[in-house]
């Protein structure tokens, strides 16, 4: 292969690597990154907290970083904000290296509700948001304006340590939006509230870049709170990233899976495999397939009848990404313990 | 400088409704009471420590050797845990560190605060020494407090142990920021109490005069007895560069 050649396929490969996020980027309502990070790592002695991460998070976009509790989700949202600085990589917000001399330019532009509300208890809702006002040095009709948002002007002037867990959310997320932000950096909204504070976490979530025009990147453990809310997703598990890309994408992948419910699942297997149809799953009455189109589906059906099996049900796997997050993360798991194994 | 202004001015703000406040106030004020009951329940013909030239030196000795050995350290100990405890109780520290502006401006803040709280516990405890005085010459007219209050001699003996508790304010502060745990802050201003209950009868020639003089929590209590430039050199200087480097290292390691 000569010289050109030889740069030529480089040039290919490089594209190919890249394939998914020049997919990212045309599959978009949008062209440009609220957020950016590249081969972003962190330690913490011995431990790998985040490992060469590449976030990026679409203008506009509700994005859902996912992962199970110790995946790196936190240490990644604290280095977004400056507080904790990484070892190796880069981070952009809007365009704009978050560095040392950068930082206040960056922080300007963002609202952060880091883990816990950090509210002060002994003082009211509305004397929590006038710290943070006063601050920034921001207009105090900054304050009505957030507490209308987030549906707090009733309770405005009680003291904080009176407030439920929903509300000091709430309050967070106020204090999150006091100097007009454009991006909006939510870490585990969602954590701790019941069912109606949810429900309420996330309509109100749901209609920031809509309404207001702000990017949401929200970090979660809860799969289903994510996808009633999320325009595109990342996964993160072991402290890597195993998928990024639109919610919708990440659904057609878990589409083709269908249950199938027969009174001999062993048998049902031989004959699906036979067929060539992939067999992800055997339990005791059922059987998960991937079957890619409607045509597989009938086919596979008329095929497991036509053996004399009784075929009790059939039904495409809910569109959740439970399974698909489960399978991404133990795999991540899986392979980590591989490679520990390798290294001993 | 703006940036400086607007963070003590939150300070002050969230400090409405906390014990940081009321200790500032109570604290002295509970030692200028019992050092009264102390002084009312002398018996007769009993005098203000004899070595002292005037009764009014002995009885304000009386009031800031209790205060500069044990009150003081322990205030401040809990002081600065407290007001360090408004931003960990909560986490407000990532928040904070998150708001776009400098976070200096925070620790400095703190740091202003908590020497505001310091004279204000001291005039306190000036205000209070004075109608102690005040009172025991009215009830018990024997033991030689006569009026006037000499103010100069008050006012004077307070702002030496006031300057004198610089690096003492800068070392509290610095550990009950860095140090999540109440226990760690408090724990080191009991040690310092005890340490300098012990260190207060070093003798003047021995070897461990110098360590005596400049020990952060003893400094207070030697500005009053025996007050040397020294002891107010190594305070303000000490606490100066304490602070910076507090404020340095808080400012750039990772917020938890």
């Amino acid at each position: 292969m000569d010289g050109d050649s030889r740069t030529r396929f480089r040039t290919l490969e490089v594209i190919f690597f890249h394939v998914d996020a020049i997919y990212f980027l045309t599959e978009g309502t949008v062209t440009d990154f609220a957020i950016e990070t590249a081969g972003l790592t962190r330690h913490f002695g011995a431990v790998r907290a985040v490992d060469n991460l590449s976030l990026h998070v679409p203008r506009g976009s509700v994005y859902a970083f996912l992962g199970p509790n110790g995946a790196g989700k936190t240490t990644t949202i604290r280095m977004l904000l400056g507080l904790t600085h990484p070892d190796h990589g880069d981070i952009r917000i809007f365009g704009t290296p978050l560095t040392r001399t950068t930082r206040r330019a960056c922080l300007r532009r963002i609202g952060a509700l880091a883990e816990t509300p950090s509210v002060y208890p002994h003082l009211t809702g509305f004397e929590n948001l006038q710290v943070t006002q006063r601050l920034l040095a921001q207009d105090p009709s900054s304050i009505e304006r957030v507490l209308r948002i987030v549906g707090l002007e009733d309770d405005a002037h009680r003291l904080v340590h009176t407030y439920s867990l929903g509300m000091r959310q709430r309050l967070g997320i106020a204090l999150a939006l006091l100097a007009s932000p454009e991006l909006l950096i939510l870490d585990e909204p969602t954590n701790g509230l019941d069912p109606a504070g949810i429900h309420e976490m996330r309509d109100l979530i749901r209609s920031f870049p809509v309404v207001h025009g702000i990017t949401v990147f929200l970090s979660s453990h809860l799969l289903a709170e994510v996808e009633q809310v999320a325009s595109h997703v990342g996964i993160i598990g072991n402290a890597r990233l195993l998928f990024e890309g639109m919610l919708d994408h990440l659904q057609q992948r878990e589409r083709d899976r269908v249950v199938i419910e027969v009174d001999r699942p062993q048998v049902a297997v031989s004959i699906l495999r036979q067929a060539g149809w992939n067999v992800e799953r055997v339990e005791a009455s059922c059987v998960t397939a991937t079957l890619p189109s409607r045509a597989d589906l009938a086919r596979a059906a008329t095929a497991l009848v036509n053996s004399g099996l009784s075929l009790y049900q059939l039904r495409t796997e809910r569109s959740s990404l439970e399974g698909l997050f489960l399978d991404l993360t133990g795999k991540a798991d899986r392979a980590s313990r591989v490679s520990e194994e390798v290294l001993r | 400088m703006s940036d400086l202004l607007r963070a003590t001015s939150i300070e002050c703000f969230k400090l409405r409704r906390t014990l940081a406040l009321w200790a500032s106030l109570l604290v002295p004020l509970l030692v200028t009471v019992m050092t009264t009951a102390l002084g009312l329940s002398r018996g007769t013909g009993a005098r203000f420590l004899p070595e002292q030239v005037t009764p009014w030196d002995g009885m304000t000795g009386v009031v800031l050797s209790l205060w500069c050995l044990v009150g003081l350290p322990l205030f401040v100990a809990l002081m600065t845990a407290l007001l360090a405890g408004l931003e960990h109780r909560e986490h407000a520290w990532r928040h904070l560190f998150a708001l776009p502006i400098p976070r200096w401006t925070i620790y400095v803040a703190k740091l202003l605060v908590g020497g505001g709280l310091l004279c204000l516990s001291s005039c306190v405890l000036a205000v209070g020494m004075a109608l102690e005085g005040v009172l025991i010459h009215t009830l018990r007219p024997d033991l030689g407090l006569s009026l006037p209050i000499p103010w100069d001699l008050i006012l004077l003996r307070t702002l030496s142990f006031t300057l004198a508790s610089a690096l003492l304010l800068a070392v509290q502060t610095w550990v009950a920021i860095r140090w999540r745990s109440f226990v760690v802050a408090l724990g080191l201003g009991i040690g310092g109490a005890v340490t300098t209950v012990v260190l207060r009868n070093v003798n003047e020639s021995s070897s461990f005069a110098p360590v005596a003089r400049f020990f952060p929590w003893s400094q207070p209590y030697f500005a009053f007895t025996y007050p040397q430039a020294s002891i107010f050199v190594v305070a303000i200087l000490g606490g100066v560069c304490i602070a910076a480097l507090g404020c340095w290292e808080v400012v750039r390691r990772d917020v938890e």
